[in-house]
């Protein structure tokens, strides 16, 4: 039964993934494009016009490294939790009409974030290399942050998925939050520059440990203490088990209410 | 443990009608009722052993698409039961799970794969489904360039080539060209005789009777009948009778493009177009059709021109055809002593496959011809018979 849905949600993750690029010129090569634009704008605007530089106690000095950090795991949450919102409206003839275990279609996008973040990481590690700055005793790391990360994103998505077959506009408040999150969140600034009265709200964000998880792993850096993962650790895992309980309730009138 | 594949129990689906979307939230966050309860289904009870066909029948929202959503694992039932044993396959909807951009036989991939099957069984099947669309090199081109009958062909062959231990199919027959629908109905009925278990929803009367030996009449959302199909049917259709005006219920036309692999040319009765009573009608039917291996039988429907149906010839049920082996068929069909008195007739003829069912081409002859009475009986036809006074034995 698990390795069916396995073979399903490879499938489903394939449909997703060859679907979005099929019949486009540059096909494929969007994944690229797209995280080097953001990193170009996000780079334009805060490091050169703005002067935010990484500042004292992050591991480089040069601002797109620094944030491209912070941008590889941010546009995988966003993406995932985006794009699963509507999973299950966007199938409608598949819930409709067929009886499989809907919940892939959520997890399939979810898996295609992390593809697509997979690309762009390993474009990252290569122009590390060719600069001289490439780390790898810090890599391990991900494997703590990877699953933390889909379990956030994994349970957020479900949750909004299920909701918004109910009410649909949930997909507009949630690219609205997402827009908050992202600047609520130090990726295109470091923490040390947010004010002392701030600093303690954005270290409860489950996203700031998320994204200091990420300079640790790719900069050559050691893992940061447990308690500074506490926001995340608790968050991943209340939104994955309230996300799954959620979506299992609703998913029985699902075929009955898109 | 009983050998019933598929069994209901006391199912009922209540749907909640909402005016606006608001009244949903309002609802929700405020446990104040703002819906209006559909009962789509009340107390459904009934069993299917196993290898047998049940055929669900009745009006436009009876329920049965409701009924094969439940026993497809689609939607849930609001309370009541179902219980299913072995794999389930559903056409509610051929093609409804393709992706567009996607290829045929990547398509084959996904969709078996969500009826079920694991990777080494797609592997597997999916020669005998190329094979069983006749797709040919479409099959390695995206889906969006198909036209629909191919996609649904491709439909049909993945949810017939997964052979489920039960095949539920919603009206899924009644699309595709004639020569693709009649495959369709051989394999079924194979699919059938080697003890494949069929849920069929149709309005078409001769499917279910092909196909089920049972049949379920909704109405309603609650059982009206369940029983032999013979029996059943036969009902279901009196109350449909009872319930539409005749004359507005013409048969099922089924005309055959130029390019079809068979259809009529000509249509002529050699005996002239008035009769009177017992006189002899001869009627001439011609066809041609693209492979000498093609076999029929013919079907002429009498008719009144208001639609009663006066009688019917089928060359399956009365020792004719099937005819074969040509390209290009003549048969006579000769009607000996018109039992008919009065009135202008209308002829369907209907060129049929092999097995009687399925309809290739269609002709209508409409005032086909008239009778010429003598005197001034009521009624349309004249019945011998005798008239024994007591007083004469």
């Amino acid at each position: 039964m698990l390795r069916h849905s396995f073979f399903l949600l490879g499938e489903f993750t394939r449909r997703d993934f060859k679907g979005r690029y099929a019949g486009s010129v540059m096909g494929f090569l969007w994944s690229f494009v797209q995280p080097l634009w953001s990193l170009a704008l996000f780079t334009f605007l805060f490091s050169t016009v703005m002067k935010v530089s990484p500042g004292i106690g992050e591991r480089t000095e040069s601002f797109a490294i620094f944030l491209f950090c912070g941008l590889l795991p941010w546009m995988a949450v966003q993406e995932g939790i985006i794009r699963a919102t509507t999973a299950i409206t966007e199938n409608a003839a598949l819930v409709k009409k067929m009886s499989f275990p809907s919940g892939l279609l959520v997890w399939a996008v979810v898996l295609a974030a992390l593809l697509h973040e997979a690309i762009a990481l390993g474009l990252f590690l290569v122009v590390l290399g060719v600069t001289g700055q490439l780390s790898l005793s810090g890599l391990w790391i991900l494997l703590v942050a990877v699953p933390l990360q889909i379990a956030l994103t994994a349970g957020l998505g479900f949750l909004a998925a299920a909701i918004n077959v109910f009410f649909r506009d949930t997909a507009q408040i949630n690219s609205m939050l997402l827009q908050g999150w992202f600047y609520l969140t130090p990726i295109v600034y470091p923490l040390s520059l947010v004010p002392e009265r701030f600093g303690s709200y954005l270290a409860l964000n489950p996203l700031t440990p998320l994204v200091a998880l990420y300079r640790e792993a790719l900069l050559g850096g050691t893992m940061p203490p447990l308690e500074t993962l506490t926001p995340l650790l608790i968050t991943s895992a209340l939104s994955l088990v309230i996300g799954i309980v959620v979506f299992r309730r609703l998913k029985p009138v699902f075929a009955d209410e898109i | 443990m009983n050998d019933h594949i598929v069994s209901a129990r006391n199912l009922s689906k209540t749907y909640r009608v909402y005016a606006r979307p608001v009244d949903r939230l309002v609802e929700g966050l405020l446990r104040r009722l703002r819906h209006t309860p559909f009962h789509a289904l009340k107390g459904i009870d009934f069993e299917v052993p196993r290898g047998e066909g049940l055929g669900i029948i009745g009006e436009n929202g009876a329920g049965k698409s409701t009924l094969l959503k439940i026993l497809a694992g689609i939607t849930a039932p609001t309370s009541g039961e179902v219980r299913r044993e072995g794999s389930v396959a559903s056409i509610l909807e051929l093609g409804s799970a393709f992706h567009g951009e996607l290829t045929g036989r990547q398509n084959i991939v996904l969709n078996a794969a969500m009826f079920g099957l694991d990777r080494n069984q797609v592997i597997e099947r999916t020669p005998g489904i190329v094979e069983f669309s006749e797709l040919g090199r479409f099959i390695d081109q995206p889906i969006k360039t198909y036209s629909t009958g191919m996609v649904m062909r491709l439909g049909f062959a993945i949810a017939t080539q997964v052979e489920p231990d039960v095949l539920i199919i919603d009206e899924a027959l009644s699309v595709g060209d004639g020569y693709f629908q009649k495959k369709c109905m051989v394999h079924l009925k194979r699919d059938v005789n080697s003890g494949g278990t069929l849920l069929i929803c149709s309005h078409a009367m001769y499917y279910i009777s092909a196909f089920c030996k049972r049949a379920l009449w909704l109405h309603e959302g609650k059982i009206e009948a369940l029983g032999p199909t013979q029996e059943v049917v036969p009902r279901y259709e009196a109350y449909l009778d009872s319930k539409t005006d005749r004359a507005e219920e013409a048969p099922e036309i089924v005309e055959a493009a130029p390019t079809a692999p068979a259809r009529i040319d000509e249509v002529r009765l050699l005996t002239g177009n008035t009769y009177r009573h017992k006189e002899t009608l001869e009627l001439e039917i011609s066809w041609s059709c693209d492979e000498p291996e093609m076999a029929f039988h013919l079907g002429v429907g009498l008719n009144r021109p208001d639609e009663v149906e006066v009688a019917s010839f089928s060359s399956h049920r009365s020792d004719g055809g099937p005819w074969t082996g040509k390209t290009h068929h003549t048969v006579r069909l000769e009607i000996p002593e018109l039992p008919l008195v009065k009135n202008t007739f209308k002829l369907y003829v209907f060129l049929l496959a092999e097995d009687g069912l399925h309809i290739h081409d269609t002709s209508i002859l409409e005032d086909a011809f008239t009778i010429e009475y003598e005197d001034y009986p009521f009624g349309i036809v004249a019945i011998p018979h005798r008239w024994h006074h007591g007083d004469d034995e």
